[in-house]
């Protein structure tokens, strides 16, 4: 007599200029298997009009919907986190705060902080190897009273070649209808206390390494891994940046084997 | 080369057609979707919206932008071909043809409105399930909105792919119920929008607006040619994309 596998809840959480409805195909692979599934939009993001990014001057106000998520979840309840790409730091914000509450942070080839150096460190690392160039005509502007903020709106050609350059041409198209520009925090975050153990460094964390991601490269994932440890390391073959476009059904199944290790 | 402009239906927006844009473009042909007004990731709200003419407003901004010898292809879905005529009325040099896809189509006798009054006053009880509406604007000027709760909107995706279906509800926003009180009471004109070319694409399986309505808005305001695709559901951009382009290249050949 097997065991039934537990029921789990996922919470995925987006990237920069993106939304939960990067999430579409994903959803339904996992929620197809009986488990819970919430795809959050963060501040100003996917259809929450409500907010525009210059509204929105800290990681922790851009993360609110998350923080709401965690804070309503009943006491006996533990959520697999999912964070990609930039949503890795609001992944970091909720484990620090919320750590009983989480089995596993999975970290999509996404930003993974450590408790060391402050919350920005993985971030300019990232920052300070993008050239003008490679940002390829995405606008990046100053905001707030005292132009601390630095919004990202990713050009066409930026998605098309560093984000989905792998992908099918109508995920790329829904990406182009449905982004809006976001934020890197960066001034913000480098003024923020670090990271604690006992917050943010008691939760297990997997690291789900992209190997042809064009924008967050291989070797600053790997570098993000050897900076602090990750629990379990998958990598995902022949995958760009986006792999929930790219390959949903091997992340799912990643996510789900995780899932199982660590619950 | 043709130039098409698609509309797309209440409380969806622009990304309903991302099958749909890449297989026209890679016929060759330029494809040019938007937001309607609060809809997509349009930033305006639902309140907003107090006349047709500021629901349609990015339509006819994107038609006011092409030359006086531009010509396009108007394609719109659902509540979509609402705006669609309007743009169609104060544009008709500009539009080649307008394409109804299992679509409101007013005629030139009635307010606009007539068509989706007229569905939304039958509707049964037991089709209704979540499909709400609420109410905004001011005691002189009462305004109506709409909202698809996930059961009706499966109803509308009942032969659509699940990740489409999971992506609309991820994506759904408060729509205006075009009532008089938003049109006006005046109709669309026959010099207008009456003198375009229209063609309606019947969907067969609609569960949203069913083929006898569909029939009867051709009934009421007769069109140049009525195609079908027999095993599309409301949404024949995620349920039969490919028979949905295949019709809309055949009517840009046919009506230059």
């Amino acid at each position: 007599m097997s065991e039934e596998k537990r029921k789990q809840h996922f919470v995925l959480v987006h990237g920069a200029c993106h939304g939960a409805w990067c999430w579409y195909k994903v959803k339904p692979l996992l929620e197809a298997l009986g488990h819970r599934v919430t795809a959050l939009d963060l501040a100003a993001s996917g259809i929450d009009t409500t907010r525009s990014i210059t509204d929105i001057s800290t990681c922790e106000q851009y993360s609110e919907p998350l923080m709401q998520l965690m804070t309503s979840l009943p006491n006996d309840e533990k959520v697999v986190l999912v964070g990609h790409s930039f949503g890795g730091l609001s992944l970091a914000l909720a484990m620090d705060k919320f750590p009983d509450k989480i089995s596993v942070s999975v970290f999509v080839t996404a930003f993974m902080p450590d408790t060391k150096h402050s919350p920005s460190f993985v971030e300019e690392k990232f920052a300070s190897s993008m050239t003008p160039e490679g940002w390829m005509g995405s606008e990046l502007e100053t905001y707030g009273s005292d132009n601390s903020g630095l919004s990202v709106f990713f050009s066409t050609d930026f998605m098309k070649h560093r984000l989905y350059q792998l992908s099918p041409v109508e995920d790329l198209e829904l990406g182009l209808l449905l982004k809006r520009p976001s934020s890197l925090f960066i001034n913000e975050l480098s003024k923020m206390e670090n990271f604690s153990e006992k917050g943010y460094g008691s939760v297990p964390r997997a690291y789900i390494v992209c190997k042809e991601d064009n924008i967050i490269s291989e070797d600053h994932q790997r570098w993000m891994i050897h900076n602090y440890p990750a629990n379990l390391v998958i990598e995902m073959e022949e995958t760009d940046h986006m792999p929930m476009f790219c390959k949903p059904q091997l992340l799912s199944d990643h996510l789900l084997a995780i899932a199982d290790n660590f619950c | 080369m043709k130039h098409y402009v698609l509309v797309h239906g209440g409380c969806h927006g622009a990304w309903c057609w991302y099958k749909v844009k890449p297989m026209l473009e890679h016929s060759g042909h330029r494809v040019t979707v938007f937001d309607l007004t609060a809809h997509g990731v349009n930033m305006s709200r639902v309140e907003d919206i107090q006349t047709l003419e500021d629901f349609a407003k990015p339509l006819l901004e994107v038609l006011e932008s092409f030359g006086s010898d531009d010509k396009v292809v108007l394609v719109a879905h659902s509540l979509g071909g609402i705006p669609a005529a309007l743009a169609a009325d104060m544009f008709p040099s500009k539009i080649s043809v307008a394409v109804f896809v299992t679509s409101f189509m007013p005629d030139t006798t009635n307010p606009p409105s007539y068509v989706f009054e007229k569905f939304l006053g039958s509707i049964t009880e037991e089709e209704r399930m979540d499909f709400e509406l609420g109410s905004y604007g001011t005691d002189d000027h009462p305004l109506k909105t709409a909202f698809l709760g996930p059961n009706y909107l499966k109803n509308m995706y009942l032969l659509s792919p699940i990740e489409d279906y999971e992506l609309a509800k991820m994506l759904m926003r408060v729509t205006p119920a075009i009532t008089s009180n938003l049109t006006g009471t005046k109709s669309l004109t026959a010099q207008g929008y009456g003198s375009i070319s229209r063609v309606y694409i019947v969907c067969g399986e609609d569960k949203g607006i069913r083929v006898d309505f569909q029939r009867w808005m051709i009934e009421n305001s007769p069109v140049k040619e009525v195609m079908e695709i027999k095993d599309a559901d409301h949404m024949p951009m995620f349920s039969k994309p490919h028979e949905l382009c295949d019709r809309l290249l055949k009517i840009a050949d046919k009506y230059p």
